[in-house]
């Protein structure tokens, strides 16, 4: 857990990019009383963003655009890993059943 | 390691310009958050990225060049990417901004299987009985600390005045008894909760009831002393730089804070001093310094 002072010498950006990028919601991190707090998860995708930004040259609308588009790519990983998991659940007979018919999809 | 510019695919010596093309061209292909299901990318993406790194200091890359040290760099930090929290549940801070999976009937995939999900009995009874309506209102850091009286738009065209009180915080949720919509079903009309999102303030930074700001100083006003105007919260208060203040001194402005929730009164506004040298070298200045300095030493680093 780290705060908005730490995060901008730990990853080297300036005040007021990090205070944009909240603003546009790239970066989310947990309110408290003390402040922002960021949690690993919002550092890695900080970092993510300035690797963006930095070493890869997308410009800020493009990256925009980017950003929507790999969350939702994560969030139907999400989905999927969900029903994975469900279907580990189920009987072996059945699971068989479900294998044998993607099977026959592709 | 191997030699960098081999693993970055570019001839012996290469100029930066064409090594950093080079890596941008491989981070897009290998970059791990930008290929999820990559087993192998993210060690491929260390070695091109510590390739990277390696050249990219002018200096080293120099006398790489000239053969007088070789490519072996320290290791790199351990570093989880992003992609590993973003498969998992840490990951759902950051959903598809029109969330797109989080209403059943919306998803085009999946429909029937995540009905049953969402839409138990006892949830639906729930919408019955009251439809509460969330809306998020962001507002702007003064007006938070203030108070202030915003007008929102309800899905349905319905309008609302707001009235956030002083001292609001970032997350606060407001209720509005019986302002939304009836659902339709046929039940009492449900409340309006706001949740209150506060924009961050440039200078400012909030602390409970108090506000924390960085205050730069001109070198005579540090030196000599000054009466000066500084913004707060509660309007600008005229501060008397005390002679001799410094870097990280702090002052106290007494009740120019936020107003404490239940109108306690306001918190106090803290200032940290920035002593701020003139922006262009001035040589009279320099001439200046540098006899007295040959009469004044002082000490700020090491053993006192």
């Amino acid at each position: 857990m780290t705060t908005f002072e730490e995060i901008l010498r730990l990853h080297r950006i300036q005040r007021v990019e990090l205070t944009g990028w909240i603003e546009q919601r790239w970066v989310r991190p947990r309110r408290t009383a003390e402040g922002y707090v960021f949690d690993e998860v919002d550092e890695a995708r900080i970092a993510l963003i300035s690797e963006l930004r930095r070493d890869l040259m997308v410009e800020d609308d493009v990256l925009d655009l980017v950003l929507s588009l790999l969350d939702q790519l994560y969030a139907t990983r999400r989905m999927l890993r969900t029903v994975e998991e469900a279907f580990e659940t189920l009987p072996e007979p059945v699971r068989a059943q479900i294998r044998a018919k993607l099977k026959a999809q592709s | 390691m191997r030699d960098p510019y081999e693993i970055l695919g570019v001839a012996k010596g290469a100029d930066i310009k064409e090594v950093k093309k080079a890596y941008r061209k491989l981070a897009r292909q290998l970059h791990p958050d930008l290929h999820p299901g990559d087993t192998k990318a993210e060690n491929q993406f260390k070695e091109v990225s510590s390739a990277h790194q390696f050249l990219s200091n002018a200096d080293q890359k120099a006398r790489y060049d000239r053969g007088e040290i070789d490519a072996s760099g320290a290791p790199r930090a351990e570093r989880t990417f992003y992609r590993t929290y973003a498969d998992g549940r840490p990951g759902s801070r950051y959903s598809d901004p029109q969330e797109v999976f989080t209403d059943p009937d919306g998803m085009d995939i999946f429909a029937d299987l995540f009905r049953g999900v969402r839409h138990s009995a006892a949830w639906q009874a729930e919408q019955m009985r009251h439809a509460d309506t969330r809306h998020r209102l962001e507002i702007d850091f003064l007006d938070a600390a203030n108070g202030a009286v915003r007008e929102i738009v309800l899905p349905g065209g319905k309008r609302l005045k707001v009235t956030i009180p002083p001292g609001a915080t970032d997350g606060q949720v407001l209720r509005l008894r019986g302002q939304a919509t009836q659902s339709t079903g046929g039940g009492r009309a449900g409340d309006v909760l706001i949740e209150i999102e506060v924009r961050p303030h440039p200078m400012f930074t909030r602390k409970g009831d108090d506000i924390h700001a960085e205050l730069p100083i001109t070198l005579p006003e540090a030196v000599l002393g000054a009466r000066i105007e500084v913004p707060t919260v509660a309007g600008n208060v005229t501060l008397t730089v005390p002679k001799g203040a410094n870097t990280g001194t702090r002052l106290r402005v007494k009740g120019k804070g936020v107003m404490a929730p239940g109108g306690r009164g306001r918190g106090d506004h803290y200032v940290t001093f920035k002593v701020m040298l003139p922006d262009k070298p001035d040589p009279e200045l320099a001439e200046l310094v540098e006899k007295w300095a040959a009469r004044h030493p002082y000490r700020v680093r090491g053993g006192r």
